[in-house]
């Protein structure tokens, strides 16, 4: 059905091409455009504060929630980027233990006279339980 | 014949029995007290060394120590009160019944000696034990500082644990003998019952010592394991 019907019918807005009322709206339009340029600054604001997040940061953190996504990328760059480095670095020589040993030998040598006192005691109970006299 | 051969008896008889006094001739009352009076003298000297000794053994705990002295000044006491009855003693029978008192009433050299000289041991050797437990806890330490600092302590370990098993070992047979020789009096030595206490004392101080140099070597093989660290 929609073949049957003639072409002004089918697309409504070619009549507005052919009648005058094309001219008045492209006049309107014109009229429009060239007015609108006092509104640039309200109109562009959005992507001015997207765009600059860097200064914005730098200058006030957390001033304003665009410039939250900047600070927490930074922060993640510098976590990851922390292992990364002592990865690279080489692993620490171990150092020598330090143990005081030497002090020891003053004590073993006190047990060593304490072991020849035992001795000598050991010698002379011996001695005295095989004496010939009472 | 029959004269000569009575004759010959008789002679026989007399020089048989001559024969026989001079080889047991009567004691001398003066001979036999001066042997007395020596023997008496030479315990004195005994027991001042023993004294000395016990004075000297700083390892000897002040109970042990005040024990023995009493022993040796009652010893002493007795036999400086035995002496001036054998100076005195006017017959041979008096002299040998005081004499042998010298011996059986104080026992100064198999009974006195031994004891001060066991308690003596006794007490070393767990004044050792104690010392080679020091040094046990300071081992350890070592070790487990080398051990944190990533060394190989294996061996030095196992060192450890045998040094501190000998010490105890060493401590469990050194611990007793004062306090079982102690209390062994004159009277039960006279008896027999005080050798076996005597010979196992004895026995026990000698497997102690053993331990307790075992336990020495013990500590100087963990030395030298953490002086090659």
């Amino acid at each position: 059905m929609q073949h049957d019907m003639a072409p002004s019918l089918r697309r409504p807005w070619l009549r507005c091409v052919r009648t005058p009322h094309y001219l008045a709206l492209a006049g309107l339009l014109l009229v429009v455009t060239a007015c609108g340029g006092n509104d640039d600054d309200t109109a562009t604001e959005p992507r001015s504060a997207v765009s600059e997040p860097t200064t914005t940061t730098a200058d006030a953190p957390a001033s304003t929630t665009t410039t939250s996504p900047v600070v927490v990328t930074t922060t993640t760059l510098a976590a990851v980027a922390a292992p990364v480095a002592t990865t690279t670095v080489p692993a620490p020589v171990p150092e020598p233990v330090a143990i005081d040993v030497d002090s020891f030998d003053a004590e073993l040598g006190d047990l060593d006279r304490l072991l020849a006192d035992l001795d000598a005691a050991l010698a002379d109970a011996d001695d005295a339980l095989n004496s010939s006299e009472g | 014949m029959l004269l000569r051969t009575l004759t010959l008896a008789g002679v026989l008889t007399v020089s048989l029995a001559t024969a026989a006094g001079a080889a047991d001739p009567p004691p001398d009352l003066e001979s036999l007290r001066t042997k007395c009076l020596e023997a008496v003298d030479k315990r004195f000297v005994t027991i001042d060394e023993l004294q000395a000794k016990v004075t000297d053994a700083t390892a000897l705990t002040d109970s042990h120590q005040g024990q023995l002295e009493a022993e040796l000044a009652s010893a002493e006491t007795g036999l400086i009160a035995l002496r001036p009855q054998i100076e005195v003693a006017t017959t041979a029978a008096e002299l040998r019944d005081l004499c042998p008192k010298i011996a059986n009433d104080y026992r100064v050299y198999v009974l006195e000696g031994p004891t001060v000289h066991l308690t003596i041991g006794g007490d070393t050797a767990v004044s050792a034990g104690d010392r080679l437990d020091e040094i046990a806890n300071r081992l350890g330490g070592a070790i487990a500082d080398a051990q944190a600092a990533g060394a190989d302590v294996g061996d030095a370990e196992a060192l450890l644990a045998e040094m501190r098993t000998s010490i105890n070992t060493a401590r469990t047979l050194a611990s007793p003998v004062g306090e079982a020789v102690i209390p062994l009096t004159p009277a039960d030595y006279n008896a027999g019952t005080a050798q076996p206490v005597l010979a196992d004392a004895e026995t026990d101080m000698q497997s102690a010592k053993t331990e307790l140099r075992a336990a020495g070597d013990d500590a100087r093989a963990i030395v030298e394991i953490l002086r090659a660290l």
